[in-house]
């Protein structure tokens, strides 16, 4: 046991203290508030606090350990994103071979990102699979409805595993474990505030025909908020704290940005969520919706003050 | 032994296979224990179906759990026969017309299983349809249970296993699927048309729900 503590550095040991506490804390305070007002409909938060604490235990046994066991899990991640989307997406029967080359880009994405070959990883999506993609189409011939598949497979592995793969790639520059941190906890909380301040102070919608719940409030007392927190947490990071200001900054509009992308998405296929795997929650797109836009534009923001 | 065999492989290598391949889902399982022998009541898209059907099977009961499948199919060779048997424990029924030879008729057979105690898994579609489309139902599973109004019937709705395998592909492509379970139900109608309408109705509701 000792030897594993000397492993960790104080900086993640802290890091796991806080994301413990604040779990705790939201726990108990579900509980005491119940206590106190048993009229209150809690169950949902209590049923979304439950799947937080066993989200957060399933991330730090993957990122804490070993780089290998993360990019397995971040593999994983993908492939069930992947599925998931498949799942909602009205996609012909036409389209299960472009489908499959979809899922056998996951390994290669996640072993270029393993191996830290950058410009692999930026460009094979984006420039190799969007042209794949398409061919694959034009070689089955069905030109019914072919538009629509050619846009929505690269769209689909841009969220599914362009986004996600950043997480990979954030964990090959050094001191990239803290970041990764960084940018999960600060994303996943900022999903927290804007929903929290919403809640209290929400008045006017921000995007009523999207997503009628979100309120300028939430958003504005969110993105201050989780800027605050960035500033707290730059221990993580080895950052000044105008850079950490601005970083935490754009983080919490880009999450903002996907969260909405993705409502977007499921108002049009007429969905609440994406499945029901993670009670309280939804799918595990309507959980990591934020996250897909957000790393990519953190990794970059990264790169672009350490060099 | 063959019900050890039966439950290593329906409680650890096909789970192991469908749960990345489906992410499979069961609703309202808990009906499975609620009557001793019933006859599950399908939509029918996929191979997966059988399979994903007999792992959410109770451990104990899977030996006289015994889905229906067609022996003009499954059982046009010995070999294909003894695997099909061996690995699914299903009731091989011929799909055409052999009500003379009475060791050939599918209803006998069925009925025999039933006077066992076994449970069936019928797919009263009779083949593989479109994903997410139901076929009309045969009438077949109705004159069984205008004969056996006692025996209880669980319409059971699965979703999307006709996208991961469907009929003509070979490679299978991962979607999340579910299982929907109804409640228990016993035959209601006059004659076996009727049954059977009301059936197709139940697995219906639980595709809209």
């Amino acid at each position: 046991m000792k030897n594993i503590l000397n492993h960790i550095d104080p900086t993640l040991l802290s890091f796991i203290l806080i994301v413990f506490s604040v779990l705790s804390f939201a726990s108990i305070l579900f509980f005491l508030w119940g206590k106190i007002n048993p009229k209150a409909k809690l169950t949902e938060l209590k049923m979304r606090a439950k799947s937080w604490w066993i989200m957060a235990t399933v991330f730090l046994i993957a990122t804490v350990f070993s780089a290998k066991v993360s990019y397995i899990a971040f593999a994983l991640l993908s492939f069930v994103a992947l599925r998931e989307l498949f799942t909602i997406l009205k996609l012909r029967q036409e389209d299960r071979g472009a489908m499959l080359l979809c899922y056998l880009a996951i390994p290669i994405q996640y072993f270029f990102t393993y191996h830290g070959y950058l410009v692999a990883s930026l460009v094979f999506i984006p420039v190799f699979m969007f042209v794949a993609l398409p061919f694959r189409l034009v070689l089955v011939g069905q030109t019914n409805g072919i538009i629509q598949s050619m846009a929505i497979l690269p769209a689909v592995l841009m969220i599914a595993l362009f986004g996600l793969s950043h997480l990979g790639l954030l964990l090959t520059i050094p001191g990239g474990r803290g970041l990764l941190f960084f940018l999960v906890f600060v994303t996943e909380m900022n999903d927290v505030f804007q929903f929290v301040w919403g809640k209290i102070l929400g008045k006017h919608k921000i995007l009523p025909k999207v997503s009628p719940n979100k309120t300028w409030e939430g958003f504005i007392g969110g993105v201050i908020t989780t800027t605050m927190l960035g500033l707290s947490l730059k221990f993580l990071t080895p950052f000044n704290i105008p850079q950490v200001l601005v970083i935490s900054f754009i983080t919490a509009n880009a999450g903002f940005i996907g969260d909405v992308i993705i409502s977007a998405v499921k108002r049009d296929l007429q969905l609440k969520d994406t499945s029901t795997v993670i009670p309280g929650h939804g799918g595990i797109l309507d959980r990591i919706d934020s996250l897909v836009v957000a790393a990519p534009v953190f990794f970059h923001l990264v790169y672009y003050f350490t060099n | 032994m063959r019900k050890l065999f039966l439950n290593i492989i329906y409680k650890g290598i096909v789970p192991f296979i469908l749960k990345p391949l489906t992410g499979i889902t069961y609703k309202h399982k808990e009906v499975l224990a609620e009557v001793k022998q019933f006859i599950i009541i399908a939509n029918h898209n996929s191979h997966l179906d059988t399979l994903a059907l007999m792992s959410a099977m109770p451990k104990h009961k899977i030996l006289e759990i015994k889905p229906v499948a067609a022996g003009d199919y499954f059982g046009s060779s010995k070999m294909k026969t003894f695997f099909t048997v061996l690995f699914t424990n299903a009731l091989l029924i011929p799909r055409c017309c052999s009500l003379k030879n009475k060791s050939k008729d599918p209803f006998r057979i069925m009925m025999k299983a039933l006077k066992r105690g076994q449970s069936l898994i019928v797919y009263p579609e009779g083949s593989r349809g479109k994903a997410n489309e139901m076929q009309e139902f045969k009438n077949g599973i109705g004159h069984i249970l205008l004969k056996y109004p006692h025996i209880a019937y669980i319409p059971t709705y699965i979703e999307n296993t006709g996208k991961v395998l469907p009929k003509e592909a070979h490679v299978p492509i991962p979607f999340n699927c579910k299982v929907i379970f109804g409640d228990v139900h016993y035959c209601k109608g006059k004659n076996a048309k009727e049954v059977v309408a009301n059936m197709f109705n139940e697995v219906s509701n639980l595709k809209a729900a």
